[in-house]
């Protein structure tokens, strides 16, 4: 088991009271497993991702991540379990716009403990997996969005994380762009990462083995 | 190191990625930083640089401290008792500046001639240049004459003549004995040649204090232990001699140049502060920009950057800027310290150089990189604190650091209230000084002093020199009146001495009453314009049994009496030396402008014959334009009579007001600086809050607000912001200003008119920056501004 969670509770203040974003989660996801998030707007879909991710801190409940209680764990221990084993991929891209799309691909290199030598070597290897060489000294303000896109899955999955988080990956992209992420996924998948994503596109969902579905912060059906 | 070395790579590229912004920060902080480490070099020459003397910390200066006066130098009896009854001092010599008469050397001309006691080169560790120092047969009284000469005399004046020759002083031919180096005659003391002061003795009069002194420490000891020795030593040898004089010691570098301190230390305060506000406006951009890099942080937090990475990469991007500031700065600082060297006051020491040393540069260099960390921290502390899911989901711009950004303006506002109130208050000083006037007129009046050597000139001689002099120069077409006067007032030099009333007690030593003593020629009340308010001048020809006093002196011995015929003894019995007061004069200042006037004496000629005098001379056009008539009169009565300190008493006014004048220009400038930095300060601001309303603002317009009503309340925001600002600077101004009260004159360091006028001017440069963004605002179309969502 990669992932399991129980009665997973996120609010937030408002006024006199708690606005409940997550209500009483509970969810396994084995390793291997391509999972996919599904829901209306304000459902808590991205913030059950965050949580995932560990990128949230504010919330209850308990979250085992590969045997670790992520739980009793400080942020500092938390954020280290994060950057050894989770990708992210953004909607928005979230690419850097002052650094060339090797240097994107080289940020999350530079917050693990790596030489130089071996960090460039890891993202001459990735620019080749992904077929972007060419495009390596480029900025983002010089690809097309679904280009964007690619540098991003790429830059998720250069330090090979065992889990993939993806938000809406193909929401800013037209169809056929989308679809070609989705493949990549796919084939991410097939090679073993775990992945679990959050859209709206059923086609999207389609990639995956599993849905969750969330309303008002509840999980409808597993 | 890998690390850092990234960082400094991005920090390269967002330097060169937003050059106009790298470029306004690197300039702000260059002229900032410049200015300081321009004051600062000022500072480390005069005040931290040792003195150019082998082992300096070993030497001292010592000052007779007797109750009721100033400290001053010591008489020799007390000098001799010092030296041989200290036990702290490995050796102590008096030196005494005089003027001597140089003949011979083409024009004859005054110099400097500086007498020394036994041993006073060797004190100070330093070799001869050329030839040698004294031998001890000619530090004995009646030695044959010999000078040493200073190095610059030596080169300029002497062209370098072998030593073995004579020059001629005074009219006596003095062996040229050596050349004393560089220091001894610019650091320590401006002459321009030495002879032995033991020549001279017996100088056995006690109450004649005119030696200043240097000493040097034994080895090992400490100033504090020497100072405890001599607080035990004094009274012992003060009970020996029957007198009540103690002694002060300290380091010789707070001697020569302790009387800068203030000055310098007021002057890199405030440039201290300009670099403050100017930091504080960069850290302000700096928050800004970090604003629009939120996006940035978070996505680099998501992908492992641990907080203190950011904090690290944001701190070295800004230590970057703060490093190219430091680097332009430096270069400025080389041009702003010849500024400095170039308007430093005369009446200061003298402030010959200001190097760009190891210690100016580890300033700069410290201050520098400081600067750069200290505009990033804020920043830095934001951006690792920001929540990473919510600037992930919201994007860039929607974290709000307003409130930061606003604390900013107010520590901005506050430090300009603080230099201003500052700058005002010195200045209204410096205004007070010049309205209140001195005490005489000094426009159109020339000063020149004439040294008679009393080797050529007997007393009655000197006193029918200095009666025909005036009288020739008062003949002289264009002159209104002309006298004589042993030191022009604010001229420098200390004539202090202690009197009693006739018919009145002895006084013991601790009730001492001391007045201003002067000798002057009954022309000089004319010639000054110092008006006699009761009574009338003593006669020309009196043979000194009349005196002139102040009303000041008048007001303290004798109020509500009349003061003439009342009788005033020179020293502590009054039944010695008496003389009858037959007018009262108008208080001069004597000493200095920022002081009250103190009790004066004046003295006809014939009761204390000088060797020197100042004569003024006032005239209705350019007094400059006299002085070759008055030449040519001094050389009809003695063509080898040179004359010295050729001036005019505007001059004098004006080198007195130096110290007062460059504080209040400088200040002035710098508060001027801050303002225009706190008004940008409030225009950034106050512009970012408006373009983060600009929704807020459409929709209240949608909903009937009128363009007034948004401009009153974008207005609010900026005036609010800068109120808080202007009280906080006044309360901090009040319990700074004491540390100014040395500048001030005739307005108190709590002066409500100051502090109320600058709270109104930074009002009215806050509003002012706000107005352009309050306008902008309402201009804002609601129709856009809801579609911005």
């Amino acid at each position: 088991m990669m992932i399991k969670l129980r009665n997973i509770e996120k609010s937030i203040k408002q006024g006199a009271g708690q606005l409940f974003l997550l209500r009483r989660i509970d969810l396994d996801i084995e390793s291997g497993d391509f999972v996919t998030i599904m829901g209306p707007s304000g459902a808590g879909k991205s913030t059950l991702l965050a949580i995932l991710g560990m990128l949230d801190a504010g919330w209850t409940g308990e979250y085992e991540f590969l045997g670790e209680k992520v739980h009793e764990l400080p942020q500092k221990k938390r954020a280290e379990i994060a950057k050894r084993n989770v990708g992210f991929v953004f909607q928005q891209y979230h690419l850097l716009d002052t650094l060339t799309v090797a240097e994107n691909l080289e940020v999350p290199l530079s917050y693990r403990d790596m030489k130089s030598a071996e960090r460039q070597s890891l993202v001459a290897d990735t620019l080749d997996r992904f077929g972007i060489v060419g495009k390596k000294d480029l900025y983002p303000s010089q690809l097309s969005g679904g280009q964007q896109q690619l540098v991003g899955v790429a830059r998720a999955v250069i330090a090979s994380p065992k889990l993939l988080l993806a938000d809406e990956p193909t929401g800013n992209l037209h169809s056929a762009q989308g679809e070609e992420i989705m493949k990549l996924f796919k084939q991410l998948n097939q090679q073993g990462a775990t992945i679990v994503q959050v859209t709206h596109s059923d086609a999207n969902a389609a990639f995956g083995n599993r849905i969750v579905r969330l309303r008002d912060g509840w999980i409808e059906k597993t | 190191m890998d690390g850092l070395r990234q960082d400094l790579k991005f920090a390269l590229r967002m330097m060169r990625k937003t050059p106009s912004v790298t470029a306004v920060a690197v300039l702000t902080l260059a002229i900032s930083i410049g200015a300081t480490t321009s004051i600062f070099s000022a500072v480390s020459s005069m005040l931290l640089r040792p003195l150019p003397f082998p082992h300096p910390d070993e030497l001292v200066a010592l000052q007779d401290t007797e109750p009721q006066t100033s400290p001053h130098g010591f008489s020799w009896p007390e000098f001799t008792d010092i030296r041989s009854q200290v036990p702290d001092l490995a050796r102590f010599a008096a030196y005494r500046q005089e003027t001597s008469n140089l003949t011979g050397r083409g024009e004859p001309r005054v110099i400097i001639n500086t007498l020394v006691t036994e041993g006073f080169f060797e004190l100070l560790g330093v070799a001869p240049v050329a030839g040698r120092f004294f031998t001890p047969e000619e530090h004995v009284p009646n030695a044959a004459p010999a000078v040493v000469v200073s190095e610059g005399f030596w080169h300029d004046v002497l062209g370098g003549v072998a030593p073995g020759s004579t020059i001629t002083l005074d009219g006596l031919p003095y062996l040229l004995a050596g050349v004393a180096p560089q220091p001894v005659s610019t650091t320590l003391i401006l002459s321009d040649v030495f002879s032995t002061l033991e020549r001279k003795v017996p100088w056995t009069d006690r109450g004649q204090h005119y030696l200043e002194t240097v000493g040097r420490l034994k080895a090992g000891v400490t100033l504090t232990r020497a100072k405890a020795d001599l607080a035990i030593a004094m009274p012992r040898i003060a009970a020996a001699a029957k007198a009540n004089h103690l002694a002060e010691m300290q380091y010789l570098q707070d001697f020569v140049y302790g009387v800068a301190r203030p000055l310098l230390l007021l002057l890199l305060a405030a440039v201290g502060l300009v670099l403050l506000i100017a930091s504080v406006n960069l850290a302000s951009v700096v928050l800004s920009r970090a604003t629009g890099r939120v996006r940035e942080f978070a996505v680099r937090r998501a992908m492992g950057a641990s907080r203190a990475m950011l904090a690290r990469q944001l701190i070295v991007e800004n230590a970057v800027v703060g490093l190219a500031g430091g680097v332009f700065g430096v270069l400025l600082a080389l041009w702003g310290r010849d500024v400095v060297v170039r308007i430093w006051p005369a009446s200061l020491p003298k402030l010959y150089d200001a190097p760009l040393d190891w210690r100016v540069l580890a300033f700069a260099a410290v201050v520098s990189i400081g600067t750069g960390i200290g505009i990033g921290l804020l920043p830095a502390l934001q951006a690792t604190r920001s929540d990473v899911h919510t600037e992930l989901r919201e994007g860039a711009g929607a974290s709000p650091r307003g409130r930061a950004r606003s604390v900013l303006v107010v520590l901005q506002s506050a430090l300009a209230v603080v230099l201003l109130v500052s700058a005002v208050l010195v200045l209204r000083s410096l205004t007070r000084m010049i309205d209140r006037g001195p005490g005489f007129h000094a426009r159109s009046v020339l000063s020149v002093r004439v040294p008679l050597p009393p080797q050529k000139y007997a007393e009655k001689q000197r006193i029918s020199f200095f009666r025909d002099l005036v009288e020739r120069v008062s003949a002289l077409p264009g002159v209104r009146a002309a006298g004589v006067v042993s030191r022009v007032p604010l001229g420098g030099g200390s004539t202090d001495g202690n009197y009693s009333v006739v018919g009145r007690p002895p006084l013991d030593e601790e009730h001492q009453r001391y007045a201003d003593k002067r000798v002057a020629s009954p022309g000089y009340f004319a010639a000054m314009q110092i008006p006699i308010v009761r009574g009338r001048p003593y006669a020309e020809g009196d043979p000194g049994r009349e005196i002139v006093i102040n009303e000041k002196l008048a007001r303290d011995e004798f109020p509500g009496e009349d003061p003439i015929g009342r009788q005033i003894a020179q020293g502590s019995d009054p039944g010695h030396d008496e003389a009858v007061v037959v007018g009262v004069a108008a208080d001069v200042k004597q000493r200095r402008l920022n002081e009250e006037p103190a009790r004066e004496i004046y003295f006809p000629m014939s009761s204390w014959p000088l060797s020197e005098v100042d004569l003024v001379v006032r005239t209705d056009g350019d007094p400059m334009a006299l002085l070759p008539a008055v030449k040519a009169q001094i050389a009809l009565l003695d063509p080898s009579q040179p004359v010295t300190k050729v001036r005019t008493i505007e001059q004098v006014l004006e080198r007195n007001a130096g110290p007062q004048r460059l504080a209040a220009q400088l200040l002035s400038a710098f508060a001027a600086a801050a303002l225009l930095l706190a008004a940008l300060g409030i225009y950034g601001v106050v512009s970012y809050a408006v373009g983060r309303r600009e929704r807020e603002i459409g929709v209240r317009m949608a909903l009937g607000a009128q363009a007034s009503d948004v401009l009153r309340m974008v207005l609010r925001e900026g005036l609010r912001l800068s109120l808080v600002g202007a009280v906080a600077g006044i309360a901090t101004a009040l319990a700074l200003a004491r540390l100014l009260a040395g500048f001030l004159y005739g307005v108190s360091t709590m002066d409500p008119a100051t502090y109320v006028g600058v709270a109104g001017v930074l009002l009215a440069a806050a509003a002012a920056a706000t107005f352009f963004p309050a306008r902008r605002a309402t201009r804002v179309d609601p129709a856009i501004a809801l579609r911005a969502e």
